[in-house]
């Protein structure tokens, strides 16, 4: 997929988030949607900008879940940064690698936000809850990567 | 990106820009005063989140017309118990001085809003932010709730709407009394480990037995909430404070995961010769509100 066709992907999965965001507080497993979006859009870039991206993704995420602003900026932009710095690290450039980096980033990402900002060390939010989400996630982010290579074949 | 396998120092510099651009940012957003950080927020949702917010209000409203009927039967049902209640009442000794002194009695003015909650693991489900009614200038706490019962209590501005707690939150206290058993005491909210939170009465007489099921009622002591709004259910007895007070396990009157459309109420000016509570009450009256005021309990509720 050309890196349009990523970005592409990645704005879905914002706007998907973000759109359908009542429906994500429902249910203790389910898709991550913003973490998907911030991966894929952090491994189109540089760890700086990565940053960058993170920032603002993870101040809207706690303007609309009205969570601590500065902690939830501060996860959302070092996930970023780590997922473009490891993907310049290992050269990564093959969409094969993609969903590997998708689940760990958003497991990470899961973890970091149970422990610091929920206060949650319980092993089913972060071994069942975050595996599944991430798991969840993964899948949503290759239907979403198929259903715009389709549209833009 | 890589020129012939050479990295620009360029680039580099401008990574640890942002990088440092991004941590300082967020720097910042963690040292920000609640009251800031709650600007900040509705600035966002006021902006890039606005078409999002947008789509959950409309999608909200189509599917409440079905909850709505349902809500409606319910209502009809708690007022025609609270008519025949009234009815079946002997009248008292000294109505009359009563009926002189009830017109008389400032209920205040009730004002509908919209409230939309925080994400829970991802942001804090026990705050909300209100739209509708426009909070700015206003005296803080602002009492909100439904025809159902209490809801919570808007604790500063957000944007021009109203940033507050539901009473699932822990600093939430709020004076009840039990209906037909005459005891009263404060309420706050217990959360069991990974449950619901659920309501406590505290202070209740060690004599006095309040039986499962008993309603629970806001007193309107400090002039915070209304008086006579549903708070919960008594469900069962927990243990004794030190022996000397009673505690009980309290069923909530509403959930805040189903809370959407509310009411906050506007206090009526005190009179002058009435000093407020300053512990939680605002310390000057306010001004008269505009609309004609509900004069009894049930409109207020309502």
């Amino acid at each position: 997929m050309s890196p349009t066709g990523r970005w592409f992907v990645a704005a879905l999965l914002l706007v998907l988030h973000f759109a359908l965001h009542p429906l994500w507080s429902r249910w203790p497993v389910a898709p991550d949607l913003v973490a998907g979006g911030l991966i894929l859009g952090s491994l189109q870039l540089r760890w700086g900008r990565a940053a960058a991206f993170g920032c603002v993704i993870g101040l809207m995420e706690a303007a609309i879940s009205l969570g601590p602003m500065g902690l939830t900026m501060l996860l959302f932009s070092l996930s970023g940064a780590l997922v473009g710095w490891v993907r310049h690290l290992i050269y990564s450039d093959s969409g094969r690698v993609t969903p590997v980096f998708v689940f760990f980033g958003t497991w990470l990402l899961r973890v970091a936000i149970a422990i610091f900002v929920a206060g949650d060390w319980s092993a089913g939010t972060l071994l069942v809850d975050g595996v599944g989400s991430a798991a969840l996630t993964t899948a949503a982010c290759w239907v979403a990567a198929r259903l715009v290579s389709a549209v833009t074949r | 990106m890589r020129d012939q396998g050479v990295r620009p120092q360029g680039r580099k510099l401008l990574d640890v820009v942002f990088f440092s651009l991004a941590l300082i940012l967020s720097g910042i957003a963690a040292g920000l005063s609640s009251a800031l950080e709650s600007q900040v927020e509705s600035a966002v949702r006021a902006t890039a989140l606005y078409p999002f917010l947008l789509l959950h209000r409309l999608a909200a409203e189509r599917g409440q017309v079905e909850r709505r009927v349902e809500g409606l039967l319910a209502e009809r049902d708690s007022l025609t118990e609270l008519l025949l209640r009234y009815r079946d009442r002997a009248a008292p000794v000294g109505e009359e001085s009563s009926a002189q002194v009830l017109p008389a009695l400032p209920a205040g003015s009730v004002e509908a809003a919209v409230v939309y909650r925080g994400r829970p693991n991802v942001g804090n489900p026990d705050l909300f932010v209100l739209s509708g009614p426009d909070f700015r200038g206003r005296e803080f706490p602002v009492a909100v709730f439904t025809g159902i019962g209490l809801v919570g209590v808007v604790r500063a501005p957000h944007g021009r709407g109203g940033r507050g707690e539901f009473w699932s939150h822990p600093d939430f206290r709020v004076s009840v009394l039990a209906e037909g058993e005459g005891v009263s005491g404060l309420v706050r909210p217990e959360r069991a480990d990974g449950g619901q939170p659920v309501l406590l009465l505290e202070g209740a007489p060690f004599q006095a037995d309040i039986p499962a099921g008993t309603l629970l009622v806001t007193t309107g002591i400090s002039g915070v909430y209304p008086p006579g709004v549903p708070v919960g259910h008594i469900r069962e007895p927990a243990e004794a404070e030190a022996g000397w007070m009673k505690r009980y396990f309290v069923e909530p009157s509403v959930r805040p995961e189903e809370v959407r459309d509310v009411f906050v109420w506007n206090r009526p000016a005190l009179p002058a010769n009435v000093e407020a509570d300053t512990a939680s009450a605002p310390t000057e009256p306010e001004p008269a509100p505009t609309e004609p005021a509900p004069t009894d309990t049930a409109s207020v509720r309502r």
